[in-house]
């Protein structure tokens, strides 16, 4: 026989050390069959997984059916507790829950043995609402109690499945494989023991109730407070006999952004309710009537009409289903955000009161469920008679109205010892006086002590009256008065509580009040139409004697013009204008108000429109003169100038003609001086070197601003004074 | 015992072989118990009644037309390593404890590998069904990409990106569960139709 096989057919030396960074060649891996595939994937772990998911459309079908096996159903996720060891298997497992299940989903957990096996750290993440275990059992030994022990023992030490897990399922794996004939017979017989497991939710395998009957009971009654996540797509949660908790995502941290969120609770026991508390509410504030961010609660399905819609600070205490399932939605927009919503919600029976309604002594002649809501003592505060007739309503009751006295004197046993003064469901809105109940099933009135014409609504006094009176009685209140709620609801859970006429309730306060109310706001519009009109008319004449305004502002942005047009009018001016006018050069001595500025502005204007021919000339040139050649001010001071000529050329020659030549030089050098003062000029003649020194630069420094003041006016006055004084005198 | 093949080759003499014939028609021999290792084998000794050791001793070679002669030799060297190893549980092998000296060498055997022959090595393993050395394979072939990212796998793989960057975003948003959850309707629906094909056509 040839001895082929061991020759060797590769070079050691060329063989690729590296070979784990080395390629498998062009693509080639995509030619191996897909369950090598699958194979290769199942080495690798979850994000590595996913990853390949992206190279190619082949190995997503891969990745796909890699999966596809491992979960038989929708909600039926199968691990093996050999995997679940690896460190990184538990690891990818957080992962995979925290991103993408977060909760809701039975998780199947097949053990081989009880030793190290931690369910632990797997259940604080996966929190699933069901949990099936199953258990290994000797083939041989099918009875083995030893086992049943271990099972017991290990369970125990679970704390979190404790706190998580409202449904347990515990299934011995051998056993049922092997379920013979023979053992139906038993299997029937244990179920009757599962009847009472069944009401407490545990759905259980046969085989093992024997052996957790009293471990499901320490499960179930003590499992405590967990908060389920808010998924961001419809999740599916059974809801069992105890409270499991709900909370918007980052509570108590603010929730995000845009995020829709909704749960899809159903009871497990078709004849139960679904019982939500919410324990502390906070959203964006009400937008008028919307609500940009929200929760809401509907019955049965997305579809069916909300029970109750809440945002802001506002939010009901509790609201119960009208039927085995709910639909719990949150929305939250773009902007703003709150600390969210934390709530839980719990099954109850029906017929039978909700958690925290009074339970009644003999179910079996119960009708009615009652409730008080009292909240004296929380940051809300009671509810007026319309908000605890709301809050019945949420949980399909009505205010407590009796039917009978006997039930008169029960109700009032639950809360004799207190000292409350609830609101209960009677009201005479509809007609003065005249109580009735809620339900309007009492046609005739109900004796209310204490009616006035505010009061409509009523409230139950268990403590009044003196001694050897009737002790209960109602007593009317002021609707918007703040008092705890007196509930009730049917037993049979049928009753579907009566809409008010809210309107009514509040015309009801709002007419006996309207009689000043309606008046003020009727006065108030009143006072506010005629304010209205009064500026109205304001604007009005402000608009049509506008011309008289224009003035002033003029005058005062250029003051020295003005000024400087009072001396000039005080020669011009004599023959065109009234002695009204004259007066002013007079009290511009002491004070110059701003009309005295403007007319001799106008005066100007008028000057020049009366004799355009002549007299605009000479003053323009003059003013232009002086300016363009400053240095020659002192020709022109000493030696006679053109303009002289030619106001002597001038055929008009009324007053100035006879003026003499020094006048007409102080006055024109006063003319010329504010002129100057715009390119500034160091150099100042006659009347001004009397002036100090610090109030010319005073001066300047209020002329250089534009600024009318008064240090001004002194200026001119002694200018003014000079020279009108002179110029009268010499007039005379 | 480093030496593995010579390990192997030293006891063979006392053992009942089996003869088996590469693509290349070349003649190889292995143990019995290392040829229990392959599922094929162990069918094909079942269907032929080599269940003792004279009708193996007689047996005409067995051709296996998938395997190359490079493949075959390598096969047979893992084979009569693991001879004594116990049985491979394919679907817990993380349970499937070895010495840490055949672990060793095992390793080694895989670093010779070229990619090549490893793609080659991993469907014979395939098609001779010997899960130990199919699952290393798969391990060996896992390990070149173990957190890598998309492009880092594309490269070692040689791999072109076939999806439409719409395709490539629409994967990238999707969850993967239900990705998963439609993926397993569609094969249930497949199988359905399967089921209900011969059913019709009968």
């Amino acid at each position: 026989m040839v001895d082929t096989n061991l020759e060797p057919r590769t070079n050691p030396e060329t063989v690729d050390e590296h070979l784990h960074s080395s390629t498998l060649g062009k693509g080639q891996i995509l030619d191996l069959p897909n369950e090598l595939l699958t194979k290769i994937l199942g080495f690798l772990p979850e994000n590595t997984r996913q990853n390949c998911r992206l190279i190619s459309s082949r190995f997503d079908g891969v990745y796909r059916s890699s999966k596809a096996l491992r979960f038989k159903r929708i909600s039926q996720v199968e691990f093996y507790e050999e995997k679940l060891v690896e460190p990184e298997v538990i690891a990818e497992l957080i992962t995979l829950f925290k991103e993408r299940l977060l909760s809701c989903f039975q998780l199947q957990i097949t053990l081989s043995s009880f030793q190290d096996w931690n369910l632990d750290d797997l259940l604080a993440v996966v929190r699933p609402s069901k949990l099936y275990i199953n258990y290994p059992l000797n083939e041989e030994k099918e009875d083995d109690p030893e086992i049943e022990q271990k099972c017991i023992l290990h369970l125990e030490n679970q704390r979190n499945l404790k706190r998580v897990c409202p449904f347990l399922v515990v299934v011995i794996h051998s056993l049922l494989r092997r379920t013979s004939q023979a053992r139906v017979n038993d299997l029937q017989k244990d179920t009757t023991l599962n009847a009472n497991l069944m009401s407490s939710r545990a759905v259980l395998a046969p085989r093992l109730s024997r052996i957790s009957l009293y471990l499901l009971e320490t499960l179930f009654l003590f499992a405590p407070i967990y908060a389920q996540n808010c998924p961001n797509y419809p999740a599916y949660l059974t809801v069992g006999p105890i409270e499991q908790f709900f909370h918007t995502p980052g509570y108590p941290e603010e929730y995000p952004d845009n995020y829709d969120c909704s749960l899809s609770l159903n009871a497990a026991d078709s004849n139960a309710r679904i019982h939500v508390t919410v324990y502390d509410s906070e959203f964006e504030d009400r937008l008028f009537s919307e609500c940009p961010d929200y929760m809401s609660i509907k019955d049965d399905s997305q579809s069916s009409e909300e029970l109750v819609k809440w945002c802001g600070k506002e939010n009901p205490i509790n609201v119960a289903g009208g039927d085995d399932s709910m639909y719990i939605t949150f929305h939250s927009d773009v902007s703003i955000k709150r600390r969210g919503v934390n709530l839980s919600f719990i099954e109850f029976k029906v017929p039978g009161c909700p958690p925290g309604w009074s339970q009644p002594k003999n179910p079996d002649s119960a009708i009615q469920c009652y409730k008080i809501i009292d909240l004296t003592n929380t940051q809300k505060g009671n509810p007026t008679w319309l908000e605890a007739q709301r809050l019945c309503s949420y949980e399909k009751g009505d205010l407590f109205t009796a039917d009978s006295d006997q039930e008169l004197a029960t109700v009032v046993g639950l809360l004799s010892h207190r000292n409350q003064v609830p609101w209960v469901g009677y009201h005479d809105a509809n007609a003065e006086g005249n109580f009735q109940s809620i339900d309007g099933k009492q046609k005739k009135s109900v004796e209310v002590r204490e009616n006035e014409a505010e009061r409509d609504c009523a409230v139950l006094d268990a403590n009044g009256g003196k001694d050897g009176e009737e002790k209960i009685h109602l007593v009317a209140r002021d609707c918007r008065e703040r008092h705890p709620a007196l509930c009730k609801r049917l037993y049979s859970g049928d009753q579907v509580s009566h809409s008010i006429e809210r309107e009514k309730i509040r015309k009801g306060y709002a007419s006996n009040s309207s009689d000043w109310t309606i008046w003020a706001i009727f006065i108030l519009a009143l006072i506010l139409l005629l304010l209205l009109i009064y500026f109205f008319y304001k604007q009005l004449r402000k608009r049509c004697c506008g011309q008289n305004h224009v003035g002033p502002i003029e005058a005062t942005t250029k003051p020295i013009n003005s000024s400087n047009s009072v001396e000039v009018k005080g020669v011009t001016r004599p023959d065109d204008q009234s002695a009204s006018r004259m007066t002013t050069p007079h009290p511009g001595t002491s004070h110059v108000p701003s009309p005295t500025i403007k007319q001799p502005d106008s005066n100007l204007i008028i000057v020049k429109e009366k004799t355009p021919s002549t007299l605009p000339l000479p003053p323009l040139i003059d003013r232009e003169l002086p300016q363009e050649r400053e240095p020659e001010k002192a020709r022109l001071a000493s030696s006679p100038s053109p303009r002289e000529e030619k106001e002597e050329k001038a055929p008009d020659k009324e007053t100035h003609v006879k003026i003499n030549d020094d006048l007409e030089k102080k006055a024109e050098e006063a003319r010329l001086q504010p002129r100057k003062d715009l390119p500034p000029l160091p150099t100042r003649e006659t009347t001004y070197l009397s002036l100090k020194e610090p109030e010319r630069s005073f001066l300047k420094t209020h002329r250089d601003g534009g600024l009318f003041d008064r240090p001004k006016m002194k200026v001119l006055d002694n200018v003014s004074a000079i020279s009108l004084d002179e110029f009268w005198n010499n007039s005379k | 015992m480093a030496d593995g093949p010579s390990g192997a080759k030293k006891c063979r003499d006392d053992d009942v072989l089996f003869r088996v014939k590469s693509k290349e028609d070349r003649e190889y021999t292995l143990s019995k118990k290392a040829a229990q290792l392959s599922g094929t084998i162990h069918h094909y000794s079942e269907n032929y009644g080599l269940d003792n050791d004279e009708a193996i001793m007689k047996m005409e070679p067995m051709s296996l037309l998938e395997v190359s002669s490079e493949s075959l030799h390598h096969i047979i060297r893992w084979c009569e390593q693991h001879r004594n190893c116990p049985i491979w549980e394919e679907e817990k092998w993380w349970q499937n404890e070895r010495d840490a000296e055949l672990t060793k060498w095992e390793d080694e055997f895989m670093a010779e590998m070229t990619s090549e022959t490893l793609y080659n090595l991993f469907l014979a393993a395939n098609f001779l069904d010997i899960k130990c050395l199919l699952d290393k394979c798969a391990q060996s072939v896992a390990d070149m990409i173990k957190g890598k990212s998309v492009d880092e796998i594309r490269e070692i793989w040689m791999l072109e990106n076939d999806f439409t960057p719409e395709e490539e975003e629409k994967i990238k948003n999707e969850n993967p569960w239900e990705a998963i959850l439609r993926y397993q309707e569609q094969l249930e629906k497949e199988k359905e139709e399967q089921a209900s094909q011969p059913a019709a056509s009968s």
